[in-house]
């Protein structure tokens, strides 16, 4: 650090009439030590949310809590873990389908005008409340096509909401495809779908994954639009149009109980133990491929 | 009075007789023979949701279904009476629970049927540090705290009813649902029938006095309530074990005649088991045979309007008083299903849950009564308009 | 998809423009559609909204009247006080969104110009991290284990001290101990930083180094360099994180539903417990379902809450260009 403030040397040759100048360099010095403390504003909260949620879920997590059903006031997580499992899947599925092709159309296709459109959709598409898509699913996927609570409700519904982070993060990720690729893929007489499918995708591949798994960890941690479409079910999900249960379903029903009531907050906390798990593990999953990601990139413009 | 007594104890009799042999031919007749033919061959999942009251008892009853046909699974989900209702009409599930029966016109409109499946009853908690008695409290009284006309502890009508007890100098806080609840749908309309002051109307969702704090969920009335010195609050009879670990103590309820003599203590009952019963019996008595849609409010006091009342009037047992703040747990389903052959198991598990379930074994578990044999009668009966598949 | 394809190996171009990117051109128009899949999904759930309320009850007085008046048996003499709705959501969502600028500009600009990389590298990825944890798991942090410790002693402290200034006096959370605006503004805050400094730290790392060498060249302290020029210069990309996080803010519904007491009222303090339109459309959806118009306002709030989100979005991308701030930003992985 001390090697990066030049500055210092001057400050001792100052003399009695450089007050101004002594002053600006302490408020520089200041700022340079002080600022960087606000992170443990940030850092606090974060291990403070982590303790308490390993203390509260840990201590009575055994094979049980995982391999068991949600039973009367107690039981285990198998249901929710399965059901979050296949919410995930499916609104993945569709999400990162409909996403990659509508974020590829509009990164190499789309005539600007139309991309201009696509991407404010994006965008405000992403700022719609949880509890609004929730709304949206509840009116037309449970009442509106008559299916009731279902499976597949909830996870169009989910899908909707990951959505936008899928394209947007597909939309760029082709957008930054160098144009000298594409220029030689034309030179080489190479047609639209040979430059999408064998030069454009496997440079933006990675990239797109990390949106995929950045849209699959907010799908995760949703809660309003499941409330109002996915149902409940305490044993795993029969089949698309049957019920479901989910990890976040879990939190929400028993924040409250008290303590005295069979285990039901320790399960919440272990639910949230486990979906804060798997966060972690996306997020890891993440760096790590925008790490390689961006040596690959470096490696193309070397 | 003997008299009245005998004739309501004979007919009773009368009716657990016709309900009970009812109750056992219907459900082992036909219909279960024709159905355990084709045991097995296909599975069902039978969903509920609604009231967070039911949700337990559905969760105990579901798995001892399953175990005699295990091809039929029930999923219970807790969301509120409203959901219950609101998915029970638009057909989206099952079974739909709720604390509040559906109007019998607006049943028919939708094609639903009434069925209760237990007697609930609610606890008036409040938050005195030094009184572990249970203080007397009427109708009146509450809906007078919750509109703000009454706001001290030491309050003469308070007092007048409670001569054995010092009341302190503290403000009362009573505390209300935040969250649509049937829990505020039975408390309502308690306040409404007691008092004609009251303008706040019932609901499972009402506005409440603005300075009136809220708390979501009973489990959220019972935390609250433990940390409001002061506080009062409505609490449903299954988190009974919660308010006492955090050491709150539950009021005894005036009875109708409460309302119009506050200070004689033989106005006020306890929630036991036999005062409960003697609301329901009250609240039940001379009904008219088919689904079951009534308020077990006062016993189902004569002269409120808008409420669908019973037909009242038959007297308690010696030595009970009717527990005022008691109500049917209701469960509402479609007499035209879309899916007759999953309806057949949906009125068998009900048919099971009346003349099986419908037992101390499962009821007090979760704090609930059993339904007595007439309505268990009546049930069964409805249960007849439902279109099953042969 | 990978199915290899000789061709590509096999013809030489035929034409200086071969037919298949003439064929390009008409794809351009016909797939047309595909780009715009997030605009239908955008106006499906819109419609939806839109079909299922009741439009007139916007423009009534008792939408916007001043108290709360719900009696089932009534329901035509209902009245909505959306206003108080609205304060508290303007309350909340405000004071979390001032408190998450300053913290992320402090964070951002430590980030991009005092912290070495490797540590800032870790300190961001800790922060994203935030951004990650589910709203639920943070309502159950802060109604367990956070509410009790304000209920019962940090507001306590602050009252003692701060009574004499407005709204640190009033009192105690008479909800849930602990839980009222106080909580929710701090879950709020913990939950947007994330978002905010990622755009910030972005927009702060796009200023040009020419101007800040030019700016310390001309004997600017380094502060003074971030203060004057490159805040001065990315004040778009604060802008945009700005609107983008009170959109975010505003939207939260399960976590704040859980902390912030639930009473429809204008907080007399800040340890007092009020509601927002979010938290209000979860906790009145059950009793909704039973009164056709409690649903109907339920739907109008909803409404109202999509299009404030959605002109607080407009802005953020107006602010930060085309593609908007988050989609520079989600490609670090947030």
């Amino acid at each position: 650090m001390a090697a990066a403030t030049p500055s210092n040397p001057a400050s001792d040759l100052l003399g009695p009439a450089d007050g101004r100048l002594r002053y600006r360099l302490w408020v520089d010095r200041v700022v340079r030590w002080g600022l960087p403390l606000t992170f443990l504003l940030v850092l606090v909260p974060l291990f403070d949310l982590l303790y308490w949620v390993s203390a509260k879920a840990l201590p009575t997590f055994t094979w049980a809590t995982i391999s068991t059903n949600p039973v009367g006031f107690g039981g285990g997580l198998w249901a929710p873990i399965t059901g979050t499992f296949l919410l995930i899947t499916i609104a993945t599925a569709i999400s990162g389908g409909l996403g990659i092709l509508a974020g590829m159309y509009t990164a190499e296709f789309a005539p600007p005008p139309v991309a201009r459109l696509a991407r404010l959709a994006g965008n405000l598409l992403a700022g719609v409340p949880a509890i609004v898509v929730g709304y949206f699913g509840y009116f037309l996927l449970v009442l509106y096509t008559h299916w009731g609570f279902t499976t597949l409700a909830g996870a169009i519904t989910l899908s909707v909401f990951m959505l936008p982070y899928v394209y947007r993060v597909c939309d760029l990720s082709f957008s930054s495809v160098p144009r000298d690729q594409r220029e030689a893929a034309l030179a080489a007489g190479a047609t639209p779908r040979q430059y999408l499918l064998r030069v454009a995708f496997p440079i933006a591949f990675p990239s797109v994954l990390t949106g995929v798994f950045l849209a699959m960890a907010i799908g995760l941690g949703e809660t309003a639009p499941l409330v109002l479409t996915a149902g409940w079910s305490n044993s795993p999900s029969t089949g698309l149009l049957s019920t479901t249960s989910y990890l976040t379903g879990v939190v929400y029903q028993n924040y409250q109980f008290p303590d005295t009531l069979g285990h039901l907050v320790t399960l919440a906390f272990q639910a949230a133990f486990l979906l804060v798990v798997i966060v972690l593990v996306l997020n890891i999953l993440v760096q790590v491929i925008a790490g390689r990601y961006r040596r690959r990139l470096q490696g193309l413009f070397s | 009075m003997g008299l009245v007594a005998a004739i309501a104890i004979a007919v009773v009799l009368l009716l657990v007789g016709l309900g009970g042999g009812y109750a056992l031919g219907n459900y082992l007749g036909s219909r279960s023979s024709n159905s355990s033919s084709t045991s097995g061959s296909t599975s069902y999942t039978i969903s509920e949701t609604g009231s967070s009251l039911i949700y337990p008892l559905m969760q105990l009853w579901g798995p001892n279904f399953t175990k005699l046909y295990p091809n039929v699974q029930v999923s219970p989900q807790s969301t509120g009476s409203g959901t219950g209702i609101s998915s029970a009409e638009s057909g989206t599930v099952d079974i739909g629970g709720t604390d509040a029966y559906l109007l019998p016109s607006t049943a028919a409109n939708y094609s639903l049927i009434n069925v209760p499946v237990a007697i609930s009853s609610q606890l008036v908690y409040y938050n005195l540090p030094g009184i572990s008695a249970h203080i007397n409290l009427n109708g009146t009284v509450l809906a007078m705290i919750y509109s703000g006309k009454i706001t001290n502890w030491n309050d003469p009508m308070i007092q007048a009813a409670n001569p054995s007890v010092s009341l302190p100098n503290l403000a009362i806080v009573p505390i209300h649902r935040q969250d649509g609840s049937g829990d505020t749908f039975m408390f309502t309309s308690m306040c409404y029938m007691s008092w004609s002051g009251w303008t706040y109307g019932y609901g499972t969702s009402v506005t409440w006095l603005s300075s009136s704090p809220s708390a979501s969920g009973n489990a959220g009335m019972v935390t609250t309530l433990s940390h409001t010195t002061g506080g009062i609050a409505y609490i449903g009879i299954s988190y009974e074990s919660e308010a006492a670990s955090s050491g709150l103590t539950y009021a005894a309820l005036g009875t109708q005649a409460a309302n119009l003599n506050g200070t004689n203590p033989a106005n006020y009952a306890l929630p036991t088991t036999a005062n409960i019963s003697a609301d329901a019996s009250l609240g039940l008595a001379n009904l008219a045979p088919g689904s079951v849609a009534v308020s077990l409010i006062l016993g189902g006091v004569p002269g409120a309007t808008n409420l669908q009342l019973g037909k009242g009037g038959t007297m308690p047992a010696a030595g009970t008083t009717p527990y005022p703040d008691t109500n049917l747990e209701y469960t509402l389903i479609k007499t035209n299903p879309s899916d007759a052959s999953k309806q057949k198991w949906v009125v068998a598990f009900l048919e099971w849950a009346l003349a099986y379930g419908n037992s101390a074994t499962y009821m007090n578990q979760v704090h609930f009564l059993p339904l007595t044999p007439a309505v268990v009668g009546y049930d069964m009966q409805a249960l007849q308009a439902v279109t099953v598949s042969a | 998809m990978a199915t290899a394809d000789p061709a590509l190996a096999a013809s030489p171009p035929a034409s200086p423009t071969p037919p298949a990117w003439d064929r390009y051109k008409l794809l351009t128009w016909l797939g047309s559609p595909l780009a715009l899949i997030p605009l239908l999904a955008l106006l499906a759930v819109a419609l939806a909204i839109v079909s299922s309320g009741d439009l007139t009850l916007l423009l009534r007085g008792d939408f916007w009247s001043l108290t709360f008046n719900w009696n089932p048996l009534y329901p035509d003499q209902a009245a909505w006080a959306f206003p108080l709705y609205l304060l508290g959501t303007a309350i909340t969502a405000g004071l979390a969104l001032l408190f998450a600028t300053l913290l992320s500009l402090a964070l951002a600009i430590s980030l991009t110009a005092y912290l070495p990389g490797w540590l800032g590298r870790s300190l961001a990825t800790l922060t994203n991290l935030l951004a990650g944890i589910p709203s639920v798991v943070y309502g159950i942090w802060g109604y367990v284990v956070l509410a009790p410790y304000f209920g019962l002693t940090l507001q306590p402290t602050l009252r003692s001290y701060l009574a004499w200034l407005p709204f640190f006096g009033g009192p105690a959370a008479a909800a849930a101990p602990g839980t009222g605006v106080l909580l929710a503004v701090l879950i709020l805050t913990v939950m947007i930083v994330p978002l905010t400094t990622a755009i910030i730290r972005d927009s702060l790392a796009n200023v040009p180094s020419a101007v800040l060498e030019a700016s310390l060249a001309l004997g600017a302290t380094q502060w003074e360099t971030m203060r004057r020029v490159r805040l001065r210069v990315a004040r778009r990309g604060v802008m945009g994180a700005v609107f983008l996080g009170f959109g975010r803010a505003v939207g939260e519904s399960v976590a704040v539903a859980m902390v912030v007491g639930g009473q429809t009222q204008i907080p007399p303090s800040i340890y007092s417990g009020t509601t927002t339109v979010s938290a209000f459309l979860l906790y009145q959806q059950d009793s909704a379902f039973q009164y056709a118009a409690l649903l109907h306002a339920l739907v109008d709030f909803a409404l109202v809450l999509l299009l404030i989100t959605l002109f607080f979005n407009f802005l953020a991308q107006r602010a930060t260009g085309e593609r908007g701030a988050v989609g520079q930003t989600s490609a670090a992985g947030l």
